[in-house]
């Protein structure tokens, strides 16, 4: 056959946006449905019962991602910044936004095949919402009320706690998610055993194994409004060490695990699939207001000036981690990029030499508890006091181990530690909410000071600005998350603040037998595409 | 704009597919939406408030299960029968007269004819293992290859007289895509020069002329990509047509 000339593919025109379709419509490689997705979580505890969270807990953090596949949210912020209907169809609210309604998605069926009222919402979200604000269920909608204005209402229910669910006679909690807890599983060295088998449709509201595996089944919920999910199921397990899981995602036992910070070049180095959120953990210093040791505002200033933060997010982290200058990172609260930490030990020096000798560290040294977990948070600890060293204040590191569901960030009573090393993760999209839960669980907040209730970025930046101004707390580094992602996993789109919507996700497993069998004349490969003229317009 | 929901029962699907076409029904025209498992109907005529949905499950009626396939020189004589999850088509290509064909699942197809004046004498299929595949019209396998996406449709060319093909690249959805041309020559595909970018993945490609049985002679040298743009995340509709390059 003789051709004439050579066309061009050409894009003649664009229709238009079309926004009639839904998001999940298809891909140039369709979804495929099966397959179970294997998960290797570090923490070895879990808690499915959102009103057990503890705001900025770093486990809080582990407990949302899986409560996502069981429950469902009001509504969600979509990776483009738009909010996006879930169990609430559209919401309207007065002009002083203190009265939101949302009209709640009809036949929302639960895992058990019950219905979704908007009384389970309002009994699902009241203990949630923060004090003032009142939720009552009106026809087929819900109504959240307060006193002040909520203009980030919508911020604050897509995101954190504030999940739809509802609990059982027997403790256990519902959800209208794409997932159930189907089943979990405690596995030590010589037992292998079914410790709980929640009844199907149900979810475990609470596992916690310490020194074990624990093994959680979660199975594709058939009926959810959302449409099925593409996985037929999602194994967890629970309490695997980093390294252990970067070794088993490089075996292929696992499709999706943890990466610390010191763990993530070796990773890139093996070709390994890594993805990274946004700064999503803070870790910071807070000084202990009771203690007279680090009552000095000079003191604090000395510390403050002796730390060398680029260090710790460049040579002790491997510029996996940001130096932070704020307590909200820059993604959350826009302003951030204003603050900046100086580092000066020739200064820090001057002050200190100017204090009294029995100033704190001095004659005595400073007590640094570090509250966070893990060997990164004991590093920072010493690095710190490294740093406070070179402007002659002696600090003295003293670890303690924090009781699982503990947020790190709890004020002490600990009467002889002026100094703690904190852990905060954030949980809210609202940066005004995201800031008083950080002064309110820091205990930062003066009493005669009322919270910040206008989302107007100037007013928390005066708000931050001050508690930066009068060190209280310390930021140090930003961390993101980091994920090692399987060859096979397939659209994994999370959210830059840590959400994995593992609903969308599925695995581009080998095809059966009987599909690649066929009489292929000329079996091109993606590498070896079929013949091109007359250069290789490779598909 | 008006929107009209679709009554569903039973487990949803998270990629729904479906095609729209019209119809002329004792000489009023009639919007189709046709379902893998539903057949919606709607009048386009009135008031826009008074526009109603009609749907039907029942796979004994005409087109129930079946999706039309546009793309090449047959536009309503053919159909292809969904499987049950609705995701892909079984294989199974109906035609008036009965199964025309019956090949491996795939996600999407076309005809192709080497001179628009000729019968339909090839078919190519996306195959749901990855494999596209040309075949003749006794459904032997002619040709296969990998590496192409799942979205495929056939295009006519002013330029040569004969058929092509379109074709998506094999990235998921997190990637941009990029469309692939093809000629068919003495049996075989062979690409041309370039492909043309998109701004993200392809979700749907399809040819410009939607089935109707009013009109088979539309110039069918135009196709339609529906697109996710992944820096927006708005949906785009892009028509493709093949330029002569003199």
């Amino acid at each position: 056959m003789k051709h004439f000339e050579y066309p061009w593919l050409a894009i003649i025109s664009v229709l238009g946006l079309l926004l009639l379709f839904p998001p999940a419509a298809g891909s140039s490689v369709r979804p495929r449905y099966g397959g179970t997705l294997q998960v290797e979580l570090r923490e070895t505890g879990l808690s499915l019962d959102p009103r057990e969270w503890k705001a900025g807990a770093m486990e809080s953090a582990t407990n949302e991602k899986l409560a996502a596949l069981v429950f469902d949210r009001l509504e969600v912020l979509d990776n483009y910044g738009r909010f996006q209907p879930q169990l609430a169809t559209e919401w309207t609210h007065d002009a002083t936004f203190k009265r939101w309604q949302f009209t709640l998605r009809a036949g929302v069926k639960f895992s058990d095949g019950s219905t979704l009222t908007p009384t389970d919402v309002v009994v699902a979200l009241q203990p949630l919402l923060p004090k003032g604000q009142q939720i009552t269920a009106t026809g087929s909608s819900v109504v959240i009320q307060s006193a002040t204005a909520m203009p980030d209402l919508l911020e604050e229910l897509a995101s954190g706690r504030f999940f739809v669910y509802r609990v059982q006679p027997d403790g256990t909690l519902l959800g209208t998610g794409p997932f159930f807890v189907a089943e979990t599983k405690e596995t030590s060295k010589s037992v292998d055993k079914s410790d709980s088998a929640p009844a199907e449709g149900s979810s475990a509201a609470l596992v916690r194994s310490e020194g074990k595996s624990t093994h959680l089944h979660f199975r594709a919920n058939e009926e959810t409004w959302s449409g099925r999910p593409f996985l037929d199921a999602i194994d967890v397990t629970l309490g695997v060490p980093l390294l252990r899981q970067l070794f088993d995602l490089q075996l292929g036992k696992a499709d999706l695990v943890e990466l610390s910070p010191d763990l993530v070049r070796r990773a890139m180095q093996d070709n390994l699939r890594v993805w990274s959120s946004s700064p999503v953990v803070l870790y910071g210093l807070r000084f202990d207001d009771t203690q007279p040791a680090v009552a000095d505002a000079q003191l604090r200033e000395a510390l403050s000036l002796s730390l060398d933060r680029q260090t710790m997010a460049n040579v002790l982290l491997q510029k996996q981690a940001e130096p932070a200058a704020a307590l909200l990172p820059q993604w959350l609260s826009g302003y951030a990029f204003l603050f900046t930490m100086e580092t000066n030990i020739a200064r820090a020096r001057e002050i200190r030499a100017a204090l009294p000798a029995n100033a704190g560290g001095g004659a005595e040294s400073l007590r640094l508890r570090v509250d966070a977990p893990g060997d990164l948070a004991k590093l920072l600890g010493e690095r710190v006091a490294i740093n406070a060293r070179q402007a002659a204040i002696l600090v003295q590191i003293v670890n303690r181990v924090i009781p699982r569901g503990t947020a790190t960030t709890a004020s002490s009573t600990d009467t002889t530690t002026g100094l703690h090393l904190f852990a905060w993760h954030y949980s809210t999209l609202s940066s005004r909410l995201e800031l008083e839960s950080f002064i309110g669980a820091l205990r930062l907040g003066d009493s005669n000071e009322s919270a910040v209730t206008s989302t107007d970025p100037e007013q928390l930046y005066a708000r931050e600005k001050k508690l930066l101004e009068e060190r209280r707390v310390l930021p140090l580094v930003a961390l993101p998350e980091y994920v090692g992602v399987g060859q096979n996993v397939r659209d994994w789109m999370p959210a830059r603040w840590g959400e994995w919507h593992l609903a969308d996700v599925w695995l581009d497993l080998p095809e059966p037998a009987q599909a690649q069998a066929g009489n292929s004349n000329s079996a091109g490969s993606p590498a070896n595409p079929p013949a091109t003229a007359p250069s290789g317009a490779k598909p | 704009m008006k929107s009209l929901p679709i009554p569903h029962s039973g487990p949803q699907s998270r990629a729904p597919r479906g095609q729209l076409f019209q119809f002329s029904e004792n000489g009023n025209p009639r919007l189709v939406a046709s379902f893998p498992k539903l057949l919606c109907s709607i009048n386009p005529l009135g008031p826009l408030d008074s526009l109603r949905i009609e749907c039907s499950s029942d796979e004994e009626k005409e087109l129930v299960g079946v999706s039309l396939l546009s793309a090449g020189p047959y536009l309503i004589d053919n159909g292809a029968k969904w499987d049950s999850s609705g995701t892909y088509f079984t294989g199974e290509i109906y035609a008036e007269s009965g199964i025309r064909l019956h090949i491996k699942p795939f996600f999407s197809a076309g005809f192709l004819a080497l001179k628009s004046d000729e019968p339909s004498g090839l078919f190519i299929a996306a195959g749901i293992d990855g494999r596209a595949r040309l075949l003749d019209h006794s459904d032997k396998e002619l040709e296969s290859f990998a590496g192409w996406g799942n979205e495929i449709t056939t295009i006519h060319s002013t330029c040569d007289d004969g058929w092509n093909v379109l074709a998506s690249a094999r990235k998921d959805w997190t990637d941009a895509d990029q469309i692939t041309a093809y000629r068919v020559e003495e049996q075989h595909i062979v690409a041309y020069d370039q492909p043309v970018a998109l701004p993200g993945p392809v979700l749907s490609l399809g040819s410009e002329q939607i089935p109707s049985d009013a009109e088979f002679a539309g110039p069918h040298d135009g196709a339609i990509a529906v697109v996710r743009n992944l820096k927006t995340g708005e949906y785009e509709a892009f028509r493709i047509s093949l330029a002569c390059n003199h």
